[in-house]
């Protein structure tokens, strides 16, 4: 077990490392620079500009500078954000959009796992129809639709929550649902389909033979089972969640970083865009890699040696 | 033949069973109207190809068919009650206590999650509440030792795929019986393994009925394994009993058309090795549209208009012999073959 966790970080840095060159040649490979604007520079202070930060230099040699600095944990400066670091961004952005994420991690553990179990126990009754009917809503109603439409209802009609900001902790409640809505809904389907599967099989038949009750048959036997598949989708949907929304967070204001993953690419505000991609495939790769573990702890059929 | 009386008294009785399964092609009858008896320490085969309705009876007797199927007519008398009527809460205290089952695949059959030694302890904690712990684990550790697995202590914490096939189905086996039931419904045990190990579980099992003075009901297609550890056989296809019998009188005077032409097509060493083996010519019948008569007659030499209009009912042909065919009843008119005038080859 230690052995693996030694050879799967090293296999981690070597695809940081590779993820880190492909996205620092493909987005200098995009059009312009940062200092392209629509008010168009004078020539002269878009050279003294491009001097200042290196940008005249051969990509390679950029790429190295810049993972020197990364090797020292600087991420660098933001070229469109006048005094403020991509550390800044992070560090001021990411408290936010982990505490959004987080709670819609929960609320997703929650409402997806016992709505996909209730929904395949009481198969083909109505608990059954209302949970799919539910998870085909949650899967089909983008984000941004689902964000409105929470605040319609539960700001302007009833009034009781608030609709923007982060100052207090109701704020973190409709863009939490509205956030997680459709990893809810699919984890619910994924849940029952995976339950169903499980439930036919002989085992559950041997243990129904012998006498003990339907609830321990579900409990002791079918669950650990059918939660299997819902791990292995679970890593990669908690790091979406924890890493935040650019649609959701803008639509709440909430002062999140998910703003930054998409306003960046368009900027081409280069250290951004690089340091963004590094903070999620971190976390992606941290969160895959714990998942792998419960897995492992899950199931003793796999060995990791 | 001193405990004749004590084995002529049936533990359980089938009375006219049926048990259908919904279908998307409508109601599909798997076993219709099976009576039999299954008596006091007596090994019981049950034999018939597959959809002949053996293991859909079996899954009967302890209601463990798949959520589409239902037990739609019939008894099932165990102890003085009728398990189909019985209420969940009672039924659980049949199963596994008082009728206990061996499956075919011992490589699905047991939890993959869950330690070999925890799925034995299960069936104890269930129905030997109030036993300590470790009490429960001695015994544990006992019925690994009764059914010959090696080393049961290094095995008590490992799962089911650290087994071999037959490693397995001795756990199930010692999970079956470490309740000491009065009933051991095995179906098809021995199917999925090697022909060497099958041996081997078979002698196991005949030793434990021995020890256990268990009542056995062995589901098997296979009539090599019937010779060596069934005392009676019943023969069944499309969901009817054809014959039943004593294992030698199956054996050695079949008749029925369908025992028969079992028996003739099992592989025999003395045989000329030159000669064809021979086999029943068509296939079972569609069960969605099961024939109006008897099941067999489209298959049947002996068949007669007769055989494809009325189900034959089960002859009584002396002492524990019976048999559902038409030849045994001499005053039936024995005219034309429905199947062979329209020049049908099977």
């Amino acid at each position: 077990m230690l052995m693996y966790a030694i050879k799967r970080t090293a296999m981690s840095i070597l695809t940081m490392m590779a993820l880190i060159c492909v996205t620092f040649l493909m987005m200098h490979a995009i059009p312009g620079g940062p200092f392209t604007s629509d008010r168009g520079l004078s020539p002269a202070v878009e050279a003294a500009l491009n001097e200042k930060y290196h940008l005249g230099d051969p990509v390679l040699v950029q790429l190295r500078h810049y993972i020197e600095d990364l090797m020292r944990g600087d991420l660098g400066v933001s070229y469109q954000y006048r005094g403020k670091s991509v550390n800044d961004f992070i560090t001021s952005g990411f408290p936010v959009s982990g505490r959004l994420g987080c709670a819609a991690v929960v609320f997703v553990l929650l409402t997806s796992v016992p709505l996909g179990i209730t929904a395949a126990l009481k198969n083909g009754r109505w608990q059954d129809m209302a949970v799919m009917g539910i998870a085909t809503l949650g899967v089909t109603i983008p984000s941004f639709v689902m964000a409105t439409m929470l605040m319609y209802i539960f700001s302007y009609r009833l009034g009781i929550l608030p609709t923007l900001g982060a100052s207090s902790w109701k704020g973190y409640i409709l863009p939490m649902i509205a956030l997680g809505g459709y990893s809810m809904a699919f984890l619910a389907r994924l849940m029952r389909s995976s339950l169903l599967e499980v439930m036919g099989q002989d085992y559950i038949r041997t243990a129904r033979s012998k006498g003990i009750s339907e609830f321990r048959v579900v409990t002791r036997h079918a669950l650990r089972n059918a939660l299997i598949p819902v791990i292995t989708v679970l890593g990669p949907t908690m790091a979406n969640l924890l890493t935040g929304s650019f649609v959701v967070e803008s639509i709440f204001a909430m002062p999140g970083i998910g703003i930054h993953f998409v306003s960046s690419i368009s900027n081409r505000d280069y250290t951004t865009i690089m340091g963004m991609t590094i903070f999620y495939a971190t976390f992606l790769i941290a969160i895959v890699f714990i998942v792998d573990i419960f897995y492992c702890l899950i199931d003793p059929r796999i060995k990791y040696d | 033949m001193n405990a004749q009386s004590e084995i002529s008294h049936p533990i359980l009785s089938v009375r006219n069973l049926r048990t259908a399964f919904e279908t998307n092609d409508g109601s599909v009858e798997a076993v219709r109207g099976v009576s039999f008896d299954l008596r006091h320490k007596e090994v019981l085969g049950i034999v018939g190809e597959s959809g002949s309705g053996k293991t859909v009876t079996a899954m009967s007797i302890l209601r463990l068919l798949p959520p589409n199927g239902f037990i739609t007519g019939g008894e099932i008398l165990f102890d003085g009650s009728d398990l189909t009527k019985m209420k969940t809460g009672s039924l659980r205290r049949v199963r596994g206590d008082r009728i206990a089952m061996v499956f075919q695949d011992p490589m699905t059959s047991l939890n993959p999650l869950m330690p070999i030694g925890g799925q034995i302890e299960e069936m104890i904690r269930e129905h030997r509440r109030g036993m300590s712990a470790s009490d429960v684990k001695a015994e544990v550790l006992r019925l690994l030792k009764l059914v010959s697995i090696p080393e049961p202590e290094a095995r008590y914490n490992t799962y089911p795929h650290e087994f071999s096939g037959g490693m397995r189905q001795r756990a199930t086996i010692a999970m079956a019986i470490a309740c000491e039931p009065d009933i051991l419904i095995a179906d098809e045990p021995t199917t999925a393994l090697d022909v060497t190990i099958q041996e081997q579980i078979l002698i196991l099992l005949e030793n434990l009925r021995d020890r256990l003075a268990m009542s056995v009901m062995f589901i098997t297609h296979d009539l090599g394994v019937v010779a060596e550890l069934c005392t009676r056989v019943i023969v069944m296809y499309g969901g009817m009993i054809m014959e039943e019998g004593s294992t030698a009188d199956i054996f050695e005077r079949p008749m029925h058309p369908y025992t028969a032409g079992l028996l003739a097509s099992v592989p025999n060493l003395a045989s000329d090795k030159g000669q064809k083996l021979s086999s029943i010519s068509g296939s079972p019948p569609d069960m969605t549209h099961p024939p109006a008569g008897c099941p067999y007659s489209p298959r049947c030499e002996n068949a007669r208009n007769l055989c494809g209009a009325y189900v034959p009912p089960l002859f009584e042909a002396g002492g524990e012999r019976r048999s559902s065919c038409w030849l045994l009843a001499p005053e039936a008119p024995s005219g034309g073959n429905p199947f062979k005038a329209g020049g049908r080859n099977g």
